[in-house]
């Protein structure tokens, strides 16, 4: 166990030697300078004065030779120092630990409540296949998956924030500004969610401890709610992990509609003004992250389920 | 018909069938079982012995339905029982034992929890009470160290200690029928004859009705007061079970008794029945063992074996058979 333990460690410790390889060299390899871009951006001028070009790059350590300035940034960022924002020179780590702050919340809300949505109505679909509430939930799921967040996160702010003026359309101010983007966020997790419960329910049910529970006089209800529920979302624990990995810097639309300063907003701003230790920080931040969540899903995998636990894995 | 007159269990005309099967599985099975009685029912694999199992406790699987007949336990119509008393009925007055031990029990819950189950739902009991109880259950069953393997999960347990963690949580709503489908086939050999020996122990005790199905005549004779034989859906023969074993009527309980290794081939070749057993489910005109029958052609019987199918016709002790050869026989004698 102990050295299973290790090797997966040491397993994890490469890869991020390796994404932190490529998160350094991608905004080199993207072309462009970005130095001209900083100036040109500063000075409003196409014409840039070539020395001071030269007394930016030696000022901001790019004149060095790549594998130097490789192990500099990587022994940094090692200590938590990612340098310096090109466009605003505030420290990087410390903009990403705002903005990932930001999005965690809104990601980890909206898969609430898709989850919250999702168990309960894929279990219910399951037990009566074909039947009202299964129908139903497939044309939702249909319906989610197929309608895209550009169009339904407008929508919402026209209806609720702008008609029935419930919630604000924008911003990051209160409580209140997370509802509707997460309410928009959710929908296609959501449906996912319902798809991957109600397959897992249908196998679950049919299985013979499902009958054996039955035969000791528990109703339906209790048989899923006691012998059905664990082992029905166990997948689901996994499509959770692997959601919240991904809206932490995916979701660029919903922030930029939203104006909200999450990862999402952060990356797409530095993609496009070409701040390389935004951009180089973001990514290493963001693939850490999701090895991290990835490994907690695991390790929630294997204690929701004891036969994986003493690896009498089927 | 005065409940205490009445068999605990009475299955009459029971007919089980499945949408889009040209035959039902169970057609017109009538079968009694007394306080206290163990009836072995006999037969090939897909001869519907579990459906018939499965049919008492309604619980077949989805897209199965009994379409005829009636089921009386103690008096109480059961086919006919709104799902919450049906619920009480599980459990609480009939338990069963199933061929896959591990496979029925839950993965994710502790052993202690399942056998809890009926006493709670059944017995009123709190969780504490209950817990004392599954360990005195355990002990009943004959699992050592009951406290600790009370929090084990089903993948830690032995076939033949699931199978024991079964009997404990099919007892612990006492009831007053054990319905036990198969319950050695999937274990060890050393390991049958054990539980096999606890269930009959448990249910001396207990003075359980026990309807015993089984494709092993050894276990039968061990066991059983009477024997029930099914071919594809439907009784055969059925009577005491020293007479049925010692002068098996029906052509098909007599081949079944050659290929049995209760008694020994003169020759000392393994045997079997030729051809396949027919599955309920598929259509046969006349008698549904003709194809394999020796009777039939002996007896000069084949085209009435295959036209009509014979009626179970009884003897003098109560070993009823359905047999056409068997019915020219004595009237015959007679």
């Amino acid at each position: 166990m102990l050295a299973r333990l290790l090797q997966r460690l040491l397993i994890l410790g490469l890869m991020l030697l390796g994404v932190s390889l490529i998160a350094f060299l991608v905004p080199f390899v993207s072309g462009g300078d970005p130095v001209r871009t900083i100036l040109m951006s500063r000075v409003r001028d196409l014409a840039v004065d070539p020395a001071a070009v030269e007394a930016m790059r030696v000022h901001l350590g790019l004149d060095r030779p790549l594998p130097v300035q490789y192990g500099t940034w990587l022994w940094q960022a090692l200590q938590g120092d990612l340098g310096y924002s090109f466009t605003s020179g505030r420290p990087v780590a410390s903009e990403i630990g705002r903005a990932l702050g930001v999005s965690v919340t809104l990601a980890l809300t909206a898969l609430g409540i898709a989850a919250a949505v999702a168990i309960p109505l894929g279990t219910l679909a399951a037990t009566r296949p074909g039947g009202t509430v299964d129908s139903a939930t497939t044309l939702m799921i249909q319906t989610f998956v197929a309608t895209p967040e550009y169009w339904l996160a407008p929508m919402g702010i026209l209806v609720f924030a702008l008609y029935l003026g419930w919630l604000p359309s924008a911003g990051w101010t209160s409580w209140s500004s997370l509802v509707l983007p997460a309410m928009v966020l959710s929908l296609r997790p959501m449906a996912y969610f319902t798809q991957v419960t109600r397959a897992t329910m249908m196998d679950v049910l049919q299985a013979p401890y499902i009958t054996a529970a039955r035969s000791r006089g528990l109703s339906m209800r209790q048989t899923v709610m006691r012998h059905g529920l664990r082992n029905g979302s166990l997948p689901v624990v996994t499509f959770f992990a692997l959601w919240l990995a991904g809206l932490l810097g995916g979701s660029v639309v919903i922030e930029v509609i939203f104006a909200i300063p999450g990862m999402g907003r952060l990356l797409y701003e530095a993609v496009v003004n070409r701040d390389v230790p935004m951009l180089q920080g973001g990514f290493v931040s963001i693939v850490a992250l999701s090895i991290l969540i990835n490994t907690i899903a695991d390790i929630l995998y294997v204690a929701l389920n004891p036969a994986v636990r003493s690896g009498h894995a089927h | 018909m005065n409940k205490r007159d009445e068999p605990l269990l009475v299955i009459e005309d029971l007919k089980v069938a499945f949408p889009g099967q040209s035959a039902p599985v169970i057609d017109g099975l009538s079968l009694t079982l007394d306080r206290g009685e163990v009836l072995a029912l006999v037969g090939e694999s897909g001869s519907g012995k579990s459906m018939t199992a499965l049919s008492l406790m309604r619980l077949l699987p989805s897209g199965g339905a009994i379409t005829g007949g009636r089921i009386r336990f103690d008096g109480e119509d059961v086919l006919s029982l709104p799902d919450r008393q049906m619920n009480r009925l599980r459990g609480g007055r009939m338990a069963m034992l199933f061929q896959q031990p591990q496979a029925m029990l839950d993965p994710t819950s502790r052993v202690s929890a399942q056998i809890a189950e009926p006493l709670r739902l059944h017995r009123g009991l709190g969780r504490r009470a209950a817990m004392g109880r599954v360990l005195d259950l355990l002990r009943d069953v004959g699992i050592p160290d009951p406290a600790v393997r009370a929090r084990c999960f089903s993948h830690e347990l032995s076939g033949g200690m699931a199978q024991r963690v079964m009997m404990a949580a099919a007892l612990s709503g006492d009831p007053d029928m054990l319905i036990a489908d198969e319950p050695t086939t999937a274990l060890d050999v050393t390991v049958q004859a054990q539980i096999l020996r606890l269930i009959d122990e448990e249910r001396r005790k207990r003075n359980l009705a026990t309807l015993l199905i089984t494709h092993d005549l050894a276990v039968v004779a061990a066991l059983a007061d009477r024997v029930a034989v099914m071919y594809a859906g439907r009784i055969v023969e059925e009577g005491p079970a020293k007479a049925v074993l010692e002068s098996p009527q029906h052509p098909y309980t007599q081949a079944l008794m050659r290929c049995s290794l209760l008694v020994p081939d003169p020759h000392g070749q393994l045997l079997s029945i030729p051809g396949s057993g027919t599955h309920a489910r598929e259509l046969t005109c006349g008698c549904r063992f003709h194809p394999r029958c020796s009777a039939a052609s002996q007896h000069g019987l084949v085209s009435r074996c295959m036209r009509s199918e014979p009626a179970l016709k009884p003897d003098a002790d109560g070993h009823v058979t359905r047999c056409w050869a068997v019915e020219t026989e004595k009237e015959t004698a007679a």
